[in-house]
């Protein structure tokens, strides 16, 4: 893609007036076609040898239609770009210049061209060349003699050759295109980036062009035989661009519904809490997506509660994301490059998660060169390194985050938090290796850890660590599969010391080892094949309940630990059955198989599982089987596509999950522990229906989309009042399996690239949960449905980032939604002469709105393109307007008379600035 | 293991802040509340009725004209009398407490509404083995260094069986005295000096003891235990912030012994009523009773009916030698007749040989809630 931003700018300043370019003698013809505007930019630029130049920013996403063979270049651009108010100019030389609201006279004496010219001798310019050196600025500088005049011979064909290479890796670009404008001849060069050519003397110029790589043009004089080594530079913007192409009309061409694609980019420029970039953070302005307030980990993604969410990396299942109990993410933004996030029709790849899938993808290194980047912030720093191993072939990443906020708990005045450490660290590492061209393989290690040993007596410590093997292979065009061998764990230990004589210890460790073999299949260009087999093993060591030290009287509760595999296999379908009309397909079957050695209780018929009811005890031996549950995922999507950018979609997903967390507080804290389905537990089902529109507005510039659903999760895990999970050696009985509702409209608009671009959403939901085993007759909220905690009815986020200059930049988010509920105290009675309170139904009540806007500057330092380092400062303003939004109410007693508060969180504006740096240039 | 989550999140205070509001909106509707128990002591038993109250006005209604029966498993049921309005008793004659009996209560209303309670055995009390006081100091916002005052502590004996369970309430007594003694009145003529005039009935409100129910439940249990014996089980602090320990302090403990549902309501009741936890990151719920409405078992009823058998203990505690806190009276030294205008008498005492004026609280201990005669045990 050539797009020359200082060309641009040269245009644009020098020239305004409004001339409309003439008919040219060289007329070029173009077929019937219909073809998105870049391709047709850039196919038409490299079959006719001519040179388009516009600011991609500023034209419309749309399709250039050409309706008879034959038709004039210059007429089918204005036909296409005039209704936009977008003028087409062109020279004599075969540039094409597409521009709004300017006109440039391309036939214009170039001023300062021939200024600047005055010092050059004997370059003879014609005065085509003169207009050509108008958007050449660079050229002017290069004239380069081949040979001498001694060895000059007149109408010999003289050698010219050389190397193209890479300015900074020194490494050959084969495929290179370079073009003698004068005779139109173009060549290009080999797998080792040689190149000749046989000229006769004279002037020349010569244009080097290849793919990711700026242009460069020399102005030769040649005399006699000679050699021209010729360095290109990598084009900085590249990605970006890419990045565009590759989910563009993703919106309204796939069948893919409740799904997001947030590049790194996105999470960088975002405000930010601390001036730590942070991908949950960002997923919570996605529509559908809610949390019970800052400090919880996870979210909750159309009304299902946050263990039916999985997150991975790079396959990895992560189980606890987070940081600081919930105040950040436990991914380190440097190192993402993208998370996918699916919370419709989950793929058919993905098993065992209900709600939502997400899915972060870590960068591979870089194997051309080394690259180093990080970053200083208040409470945080991190760096991430990467390069090759071996040049092309092999390749490292590393990612390394640490705190140290524990000098701002000294600020605190409280003696408890003043004496407190917390502090959290994480790294990644990612080795990847393209073995040949069917094979790459890839080493994927991941680690995150937090510490907090609070003075009033509690230490805690959670750790997730991961691995993962990926070998890909690719058998045929057509034919590729992947295999992924990855192993993760999730644990945390906990020490209560507050009180001497009941200090104890415990801890919990949930082991996940996965392997999957997964194969794609293309049947036909429109009908492709993914299938495969899944197989995990979960292993749960729900630690013992000990005394902390020999003064406490702890009496040591030992916990069993628990077994599964999961087999499964899968097929899935995408089948592009008429341009209108793609259908996706998907089933998995589970074979669950729950394993001993455990105990297991019966219990008396229709009667709660409650230890007063236990009427018979099971031992089993190890990996005896103890319960086996069959089970089948079933998905359906379709697309119809009624015109070009608007479509209708709709949706069915019928989902299994067979791990939970245990968790009794509203937010999650770092000590739940997770569950396995077991013979009194069931596992979860959960059905999805969704029904979308999509529509593309101003062609592809702006995305809409209405999408709603409808969802009922059965066996649904709810916990018993008052259920305590820590000493509880028989889970069971603190559990009532109820079932969840919930349902919603999500409304979304979107602007994914310009100057403006970022969206904003509304979304309408409900959420709502009964527990009520009917058979036994346990219930809670005495049987009614309330709603769900993280329940916000109207919920609207606004995210923006303005590019003021190619340096600064500006975002905004806005967030808006209803109060969560909450259950409020709602009388006064008496007990043995204590005031107790009684409470209204659970969640009848809800806390006041929830506001905030935060705000953030990036400013990036220079854009040269040869550095040694690049650095950008952010500096971000979290919850602008200092709105205390609740995160809850408390009740106190005070002098016999119950007082509401308000708790806030965050409740005051946040400043933070942090410094990055990275080595190289700007770069995404 | 209360839920330490709460604590937790106050180290998110740092950004924290919390902000009274307003709860007159909240409706609420009354529900029956039951406050009732039998022991192994002899005596009357009384069950108390009540209607809950709006939680802006904290208020017993009592629930008067009902039917209260009371059952024991083999032989005996007593009807209540209703002594007081909502206040229901046994007579001296009636109804007994034996160790062994289950015993249960049926409530009819005067709407006719039916409800009761489950049989409950008495089961075998467990002595209390010693209570005891240490002095702590309890770091507080205000307080950085410590606010002393006792923490008391019991342990029990210990128990035959395994599983025990047991809920303790307390009562404390405690000796004070105004600040000041009322040296002379100014009845708007003359000054009537104590001694010489006759003044005196002052004299005897200047020391007082004061008697009540601490408004806090503790509970135990030993299954966790590897012996069946509680020890230091911490439990109610008396901080040098008032009074309370100036002069002598008492403390006289009960000891329920309750099987594991009423364990489990008391233990509920206490976490909720224990200070900061209430309605935090746990999600609240009502407490659930005994009292059950037979025909309409969804209808929500408050309060417990207890069955327990009880041990005693009570101790003693002199003032500690640690400062204290609580603040004192103010006495006017300046123009003590002529500002602020206010009207006889005037209540006078000798401040370094000249009169101050001051309130009736300063020497008048029945103020203070206190009675000024020394209780039989004192």
């Amino acid at each position: 893609m050539k797009i020359f931003f200082i060309n641009i700018f040269l245009i644009f300043f020098s020239v305004f007036t409004s001339v409309f370019s003439q008919e040219t003698q060289n007329s070029i013809f173009i077929k019937k076609q219909n073809t998105y505007w870049k391709t047709f930019l850039k196919n038409t630029e490299k079959t006719y040898n001519l040179k388009f130049f516009y600011n991609p920013d500023s034209l419309p996403d749309i399709n250039i239609i050409v309706k008879k063979d034959s038709s004039l270049l210059v007429k089918i651009l204005k036909y296409n770009y005039l209704p936009y108010d977008i003028n087409i100019s062109k020279d004599n030389l075969g540039n094409y210049f597409i521009y709004k609201n300017f006109a440039i006279n391309s036939n214009i004496d170039n001023i300062f061209n021939n200024t600047i010219l005055k010092d050059k001798d004997k370059v003879q310019i014609t005065n085509s060349e003169s207009n050509y050196l108008k958007v050449y600025k660079n050229f002017i500088s290069k004239t380069i003699i081949i040979g001498t005049k001694k060895e000059r011979k007149k109408n010999d064909a003289i050698l010219l050759n050389g190397f193209v290479k890479n300015i900074l890796t020194k490494a050959p670009i084969q495929q290179s295109q370079l073009k003698i404008i004068e005779l139109n001849k173009s060549i290009s060069s080999n797998s080792n980036g040689y190149y000749e050519f046989y000229l006769k003397p004279g002037n020349y110029t010569l244009s080097v062009q290849s793919l990711g790589m700026y242009d460069e043009n020399y102005k030769i004089n040649i005399y006699s035989k000679g050699k021209l080594n010729i360095f290109l530079k990598t084009k900085s913007i590249a990605l970006d661009e890419v990045t565009i192409s590759a989910i563009r009309n993703n919106n309204t061409e796939s069948t893919k519904m409740g799904f997001e694609k947030i590049t790194a980019k996105t999470i960088k420029h975002l405000p930010s809490i601390m001036g730590e970039p942070d991908i949950i953070k960002v997923a919570l302005l996605l529509p559908g997506v809610q949390s019970i307030g800052e400090l919880s980990s996870g979210f909750n993604v159309r009304g299902s509660p946050a263990d039916q969410n999985m997150f991975y990396i790079n396959k990895i299942p992560v189980y606890n994301p987070t940081h600081i109990f919930g105040l950040f993410s436990a991914f380190n933004s440097d190192a993402v490059s993208d998370f996918t996030f699916y919370k419709g029709n989950i793929p058919v790849e993905y098993g065992g998660s209900l709600s939502s899938v997400f899915d972060i993808g870590a960068k591979r290194g870089n194997l051309k060169y080394f690259s180093a980047r990080g970053g200083i912030g208040i409470t945080s720093s991190r760096l991430m390194a990467e390069g090759p191993i071996k040049k092309d072939t092999a390749s490292y990443l590393i990612s390394l985050r640490t705190t140290y906020s524990d000098w701002i708990l000294r600020q605190i005045k409280n003696i408890d938090i003043k004496n407190s450490t917390v502090s959290f660290k994480d790294a990644l590492m990612n080795f990847s290796y393209n073995i040949n061209k069917k094979n790459t393989a890839d080493v994927f290690i991941y680690g995150s850890h937090d510490f907090a040993n609070l003075a009033f007596g509690l230490k805690n410590e959670y750790t997730n660590l991961g691995a993962a093997i990926k070998w890909a292979h690719t058998f045929n065009k057509k034919f590729n599969s992947e295999l992924n061998i990855i192993k993760s764990q999730y644990s945390y230990k906990e020490e209560n010391y507050e009180i001497t004589y009941l200090s104890n210890k415990h801890s919990f460790e949930l082991n996940h080892n996965e392997l999957k073999l997964s194969f794609k299949y293309l049947l036909t260009k429109k009908n492709s094949l993914k299938f495969g087999i899944n197989s995990k093993y979960y292993k749960l060591n729900f630690g013992d309940f000990l005394p902390l030290s020999d003064a406490s009287i702890i009496k040591p509760i030992e916990f069993e630990s628990e077994q599964a595999i999961n087999n499964s296999i899968f097929l899935g379908n995408n089948w592009e059955i008429t341009d209108k009309l793609t259908l996706d397909a998907g089933i998995r079957v589970y074979l669950y198989s729950y394993l001993g050695p455990k105990t297991v209780y019966t219990y008396e018929e229709n009667s709660a599982f409650e230890a007063d009811n236990i009427t018979d005890t099971t031992r089993y031996n190890k990996n005896d089987l103890i319960k086996n549950y069959k089970n089948l995922d079933f998905r359906v999507s379709g697309k119809y596509k009624l015109f070009d950018g608007f479509s209708l979609k709709a949706s069915y997903n019928k989902l299994n999950q067979y791990i939970f967390m245990m968790s009794n507080s509203i937010s999650i804290s770092s000590t739940n522990k997770w569950k396995l389905s077991d013979s009194h537990l069931k596992p979860m089902k959960g059905e999805q229906y969704s029904f979308g529109i999509f529509n593309n507005l101003f062609y592809g510039k702006i995305e809409t989309s209405i999408e709603a659903y409808y969802k009922e999760i059965e066996n649904q895990v709810e916990y018993k009042d008052g259920a305590e999970f820590i000493t509880n050696q028989i889970p069971e009985t603190n559990i009532i399996q109820g079932n969840l509702k919930a349902s919603g409209i999500e409304l979304m608009i979107k602007k994914k690239h310009g100057k403006l671009n970022g969206w904003v959403n509304y979304t309408f939901s409900k959420a709502k949960v009964k527990a009520f085993n009917t058979l036994t007759g346990e219930m809670n909220n005495r049987g009614i449905a309330y709603s769900a905690n993280y329940d916000r009815p109207h919920a609207f986020n606004l995210a923006l980032n303005y590019k003021a200059t190619k340096r600064i930049s500006f975002s905004i988010n806005i967030v808006y939604s209803t109060g969560r509920p909450i259950t409020y105290p709602t009388s006064i009675y008496y007990q043995n002469g204590i005031e107790i309170i009684g409470f209204s139904n659970r969640n009848q009540y809800r806390l006041p709105y929830y506001f905030r806007t935060d705000f953030a500057i990036n400013i990036e330092g220079n854009l040269k393109k040869y550095k040694f380092a690049h650095s950008f400062w952010s500096i971000s303003f979290y919850n602008l307007t200092s709105r205390k939004n609740p995160y809850s109410i408390v009740f106190r007693n005070e002098n016999g008379k119950i007082k509401g508060y308000e708790i806030a969180i965050l409740g005051t504006i946040i400043p933070s600035i942090t410094y990055n740096l990275k080595l190289g240039n700007y770069d995404k | 293991m209360t839920n330490r989550h709460v604590i937790i999140i106050l180290l998110f205070f740092i950004f924290s802040c919390e902000t009274e509001i307003s709860l007159d909106s909240i409706n609420n509707e009354q529900v029956l509340v039951v406050d009732g128990s039998i022991t192994n002591m002899p005596g009357i038993y009384t069950v108390k009725l009540s209607l809950s109250s709006n939680i802006n006005e904290p208020l017993m209604i009592p629930y008067e004209n009902c039917k209260i029966i009371i059952f024991n498993n083999t032989d005996f049921s007593e009807i209540l009398t209703e002594t007081a309005p909502g206040i229901y008793n046994t007579s001296e004659t009636g109804i007994q407490g034996e160790i062994g009996k289950q015993y249960k209560i049926t409530i009819e209303t005067p709407e006719g509404k039916k409800y009761e309670t489950e049989f409950q055995t008495m089961l075998e009390p467990i002595g209390i083995d010693t209570v005891y006081a240490e002095i702590i100091y309890k770091e507080t916002l205000d307080y950085p260094a410590g606010l002393p005052g006792y923490k008391f502590y019991v342990d029990t004996e210990t128990a035959p069986n395994l599983e025990n369970y047991y809920m303790w309430n307390m009562s404390e007594t405690y000796e004070y005295t105004g600040d000041y003694t009322l040296d002379a009145i100014y009845d708007g003529n003359t000054i009537l000096i104590n001694g010489l005039d006759t003044i005196t009935k002052y004299d005897d409100l200047f020391r007082c003891w004061k008697t009540q129910n601490i408004k806090n439940i503790f509970t135990g249990k030993t299954s966790n235990l590897s012996v069946p014996k509680i020890s230091n089980k911490p439990l109610h602090f008396v901080s040098t912030k008032t009074r309370q320990l100036s002069i002598k302090y008492s403390l006289l403990l009960t000891q329920n012994t309750i099987n594991k549902k009423a364990y489990k309501y008391w233990k509920e009741i206490e976490n909720q009523i224990s200070d900061d936890n209430i309605l935090f990151a746990t999600q609240p719920y009502n407490v659930i009773g005994n009292v059950l409405n037979k025909k309409n078992p969804e209808e929500l009823v408050y309060g417990y009916f207890t069955v327990s058998s009880v041990s005693k203990k009570r101790i003693f505690l002199e003032r500690p030698a640690v400062p204290f806190h609580y603040s004192t009276c103010f006495v006017q030294t300046d123009n003590i007749f002529s500002f602020p205008p206010a009207p006889a008498p005037y209540y006078l005492t000798i401040i370094n040989g000249e009169y101050g004026k001051l309130s009736e609280s300063c020497f008048d201990c029945t103020t203070k809630g206190g009675i000024p005669e020394r209780p039989n045990f004192w």
